[in-house]
C-alpha cells in the first residue's frame, strides 16, 4: 500500500512543475474560499410576482425598495440586510405584512388579495421539514 | 529533471487511478430533490411539487395544470362576475337553464353531500356568504346587521331549492330568488382533482398539488413518502400531526383560524352554519379529511366542521374511504382508525 | 486564429494530419461522454479537452482551436444539438478553455501540462456556468453553484492534465530523429515545457 501510494506520489510530482503545484494549491484555496462565501448565503434574490406573472428579480444583498400598485392599493417590497419583506397597507388579513422578513430560499410572502407575491430564490435549496402543510 | 526510464514503472498505477476516478465520477449523481412551482391561482397560493420528472416534461405538465385550475376558476368562481357560475346566479327564478357538464358534475356532488350531511354543507348559500363577506377583496371586519341576517336567513330557508333535472344534456331548474350558488367549499377541491388529472396525463406519477393548504398527492418521493404537516389550529408555524403519504390521496383541512375577525372581543370565523347563519359553533376548531378525491374532502371538511364530532362520526359510514382528524375546542384530538398521521405531542 | 509557428511543408502536412487524428479522437470521446449520466448537463469529465491540450503542446494554439471546433461541430451535429443551448454551452466553455491554455503557455512562468489543464478546466466550467446563468436561464442565482462545480472542474482538470502528460509521453515514439531538432526548437519557442520534463522530451531519448 505504501509503495503503491509512494509511486503514485512520485508520478504526480514528476509530471508537474513547481508552478503547477503552487497553482493547484492556490486555485483550491480560491475555490474553497468562494464556496465558503456563497455557501453561507441562504438565498440569492427576491423574485416578485404580480397576478401570477414574474415581473422582477432583485438581488438580496443590495438594499432596495419597490412600491407596486396592488389591486387594493400600494404594496411595498423592502430588501435590507439579506432579507426581504412585503408590506401591504390595504388588506384585511395583512398576511403578507405579518409574514415579516424572509431570507431563506423558497420562502414566500404574499398579499393574495393584492395579487402580489415575493419569493426568495437562488442559493442552495433548503430542505423543508414538510412537503406541504394542510390548513 | 525526470528521466523517462525512472517514470516508466509506475505508469500502470496512475492509469488505473484515472480509470477508477472517471468511472466513479459520473456515477455520483446529485440527490433528487422535489421541484416546486408556486402561483397565485383561484385567489390563493397554489404550489405544485413534482418529484423526479424530466425538466421539460415537468415544466409543461405543471404549466398545463395551473392553466387547468385557472380554467376551473373562470367556470366556478363566485367572485368573478364574468365566471359561468355568476352567469347562472343571474338567471331568473323558476327558469330552466342548461348547465356546463363540469359545473353540473360539481353541483351534483354538492347537492349529494348536502343531502347526506342534512344540510351542513350547502352549495346554495351565496346570499349568506356575501352578507358575511369573509373572502372578498375587502373582507368584513364587523358581523352583519342582525335584522339583515335574519331576513337573509329566512329567505334562505323558505326558498325553493334548485333542482337538477336532466342528465344529458345537464340542466337545472332555478330555485326561488335565483340559483344562489356558491361553490367556494367544493370547487377548489375539484380544481385540485383536475390539476392532478392533467399532471397524470403529462405522464407525471409523483406530485403534490397544494392549494392554500388543501392538497392532493400522487405517488411518493421515490423511496420516501410525502411528508405533510397538519397546521396547529392555535399556534402559527406549528403542526399537530404529520402524515407520511405514499399513495394517491387527498387531504383537506377546515379550521376556524383560516379567516376570521374580532369584533367587540368576539371572534367570528368563516365557516358558516347554514342552520343559524352564523359562524359554526360545534365544538370543533379544525377538521382534516382524507379522501380519494379533493372535491369530496373539500366539501366534507366544511360539513363535518359544522356537524360537530358526534354527528360527523355517525355519518362517516356513508362515506367509504373517508378518514377524519378532529380537533376539539379544548385542543384534544379524535382520529379515525384509517387516518394516516403521526400525532405530535 | 493564431498560427504562431511556420512549419516546413512536410511538417505542415503532418500537422494537418495530426489535427484530423486528434479531432477524430476528441469527437469520439465527446460523443462517449455525452452518453454518461454525469452530474447534470454541465458536469462531465471533459476528457475531450485532453486532445486539444495535446494539440496545443504537440503543435500550437491553432491546432488546438482546430481540434476543438471540429469536435464541437461534428459532435453537436451528430447529437442533434447543433446551435442549441447545449452547443452554446460547449462552445463557450471550450473557447474559454482555449483562451486559458493560450494564456498559461504565454506567461513567463513554467507551467506544465497539469497546470495548463487545470486552468483550462476551471475556465471551461466558469464560462459554461456564466453563459448558462445569463444567456440561457437569465437567472444570476445560478452563479451560486459555480464554486461547487469548480471543485469538480478542479479534480477533472488535474486528472486530465496527468492523463495528457501520459499520452504525450507515449507520443514521443512518433518523432523520428530528423524531426527532433524541429521539435525541441518548437517548444523552446514559447514554453519551457520540455525543460520541465512534464511532457514530450525528445532530448531524453538520445543517449
Amino acid at each position: 500500500m505504501t509503495t503503491s501510494s509512494g509511486t503514485l506520489l512520485a508520478f504526480l510530482i514528476s509530471r508537474s512543475t513547481v508552478a503547477d503545484r503552487l497553482w493547484i494549491v492556490f486555485s483550491a484555496m480560491i475555490i474553497l474560499a468562494s464556496l465558503w462565501f456563497t455557501g453561507s448565503e441562504p438565498g440569492e434574490e427576491v423574485v416578485i410576482f404580480r397576478n401570477a406573472q414574474r415581473i422582477e428579480a432583485l438581488p438580496l444583498d443590495q438594499p432596495a425598495k419597490r412600491s407596486l400598485p396592488g389591486r387594493l392599493g400600494p404594496v411595498e417590497i423592502e430588501i435590507r440586510d439579506g432579507a426581504a419583506r412585503l408590506r401591504e397597507f390595504e388588506s384585511a388579513r395583512m398576511i403578507g405584512t405579518r409574514t415579516g422578513w424572509i431570507s431563506a430560499t423558497g420562502e414566500i410572502a404574499a398579499c393574495v388579495p393584492c395579487g402580489i407575491m415575493i419569493r426568495i430564490s437562488g442559493g442552495a435549496p433548503s430542505t423543508p421539514t414538510y412537503d406541504a402543510v394542510a390548513r | 529533471m525526470q528521466q523517462p526510464s525512472t517514470t516508466m514503472k509506475p505508469r500502470l498505477h496512475p492509469l488505473l487511478t484515472f480509470l477508477i476516478i472517471f468511472t466513479i465520477l459520473p456515477g455520483c449523481s446529485q440527490p433528487q430533490t422535489p421541484h416546486t412551482t408556486t402561483r397565485l391561482v383561484m385567489g390563493t397560493l397554489v404550489t405544485i411539487t413534482t418529484w423526479n420528472v424530466p425538466e421539460a416534461q415537468e415544466r409543461q405538465g405543471v404549466a398545463d395544470a395551473f392553466r387547468e385550475m385557472q380554467r376551473i376558476d373562470r367556470l366556478m368562481s363566485s367572485h368573478h362576475p364574468q365566471s359561468l357560475l355568476s352567469t347562472l346566479n343571474r338567471a331568473e327564478e323558476n327558469s330552466t337553464i342548461a348547465l356546463d357538464p363540469e359545473l353540473a358534475l360539481v353541483i351534483r356532488r354538492g347537492v349529494e353531500i348536502h343531502q347526506i350531511t342534512a344540510g351542513a354543507f350547502d352549495p346554495e348559500l351565496r346570499a349568506l356568504i356575501r352578507l358575511w363577506n369573509f373572502s372578498g377583496d375587502q373582507p368584513a371586519t364587523t358581523p352583519p346587521d342582525p335584522q339583515q341576517l335574519a331576513s337573509v336567513l329566512k329567505t334562505q330557508k323558505k326558498r325553493k331549492r334548485n333542482r337538477l333535472i336532466n342528465q344529458n344534456p345537464p340542466a337545472m331548474s332555478v330555485g326561488t330568488g335565483g340559483a344562489n350558488l356558491d361553490l367556494g367549499a367544493i370547487a377548489k377541491g375539484y380544481a385540485i382533482d383536475r390539476a392532478i388529472t392533467v399532471l397524470q396525463q403529462a405522464g407525471i406519477t409523483d406530485a403534490l398539488v397544494n392549494a392554500g393548504g388543501d392538497l392532493r398527492i400522487l405517488g411518493s418521493k421515490g423511496e420516501a413518502p410525502w411528508r405533510i404537516g397538519i397546521q396547529h389550529p392555535r399556534r402559527d408555524g406549528e403542526v399537530i400531526a404529520v402524515s407520511e403519504i405514499r399513495s394517491d390521496l387527498a387531504m383537506v383541512t377546515s379550521g376556524d383560524y383560516e379567516r376570521a375577525f374580532v369584533h367587540n372581543d368576539r371572534r367570528y370565523h368563516h365557516i358558516l352554519d347554514p342552520e343559524t347563519g352564523t359562524p359554526s359553533d360545534s365544538g370543533l376548531i379544525s377538521v382534516s379529511v382524507q379522501a380519494p378525491d379533493a372535491m369530496t374532502a373539500d366539501a366534507l371538511s366544511t360539513a363535518f366542521f359544522v356537524l360537530g364530532e358526534k354527528r360527523s362520526l355517525t355519518l362517516l359510514p356513508d362515506f367509504p374511504d373517508v378518514e377524519l382528524l378532529l380537533v376539539r375546542s379544548d385542543g384534544s384530538l379524535h382520529r379515525t382508525a384509517g387516518f394516516i398521521a403521526t400525532l405530535r405531542p | 486564429m493564431p498560427r504562431h509557428t511556420h512549419y516546413p511543408p512536410r511538417q505542415e502536412r503532418r500537422r494537418a494530419l495530426w489535427i484530423t487524428y486528434l479531432a477524430a479522437a476528441a469527437t469520439v470521446t465527446h460523443l462517449f461522454e455525452s452518453t454518461l449520466p454525469g452530474l447534470g448537463p454541465w458536469f462531465k469529465p471533459g476528457l475531450a479537452n485532453v486532445f486539444a491540450l495535446i494539440a496545443l503542446l504537440q503543435w500550437d494554439l491553432g491546432a488546438a482551436v482546430g481540434v476543438t471546433l471540429i469536435r464541437i461541430t461534428i459532435g453537436s451535429l451528430t447529437l442533434g444539438t447543433f446551435l442549441t443551448p447545449t452547443f452554446l454551452l460547449s462552445l463557450s466553455g471550450s473557447l474559454a478553455a482555449l483562451s486559458a491554455m493560450a494564456f498559461m503557455v504565454r506567461v513567463p512562468i513554467r507551467f506544465g501540462v497539469v497546470g495548463i489543464s487545470l486552468a483550462a478546466s476551471l475556465a471551461h466550467m466558469s464560462a459554461q456556468v456564466v453563459v448558462a446563468a445569463y444567456v440561457i436561464v437569465g437567472h444570476p442565482a445560478l452563479l451560486s453553484i459555480l464554486p461547487l462545480f469548480l471543485i469538480g472542474a478542479w479534480i477533472t482538470g488535474i486528472g486530465n492534465g496527468y492523463l495528457s502528460a501520459l499520452v504525450l509521453e507515449r507520443l514521443t515514439w512518433y518523432h523520428s530523429p530528423e524531426d527532433e531538432s524541429f521539435g525541441s526548437s518548437h517548444y523552446s519557442n514559447h514554453t519551457p515545457l520540455s525543460k520541465a520534463g512534464t511532457c514530450r522530451n525528445p532530448g531524453a531519448r538520445q543517449p
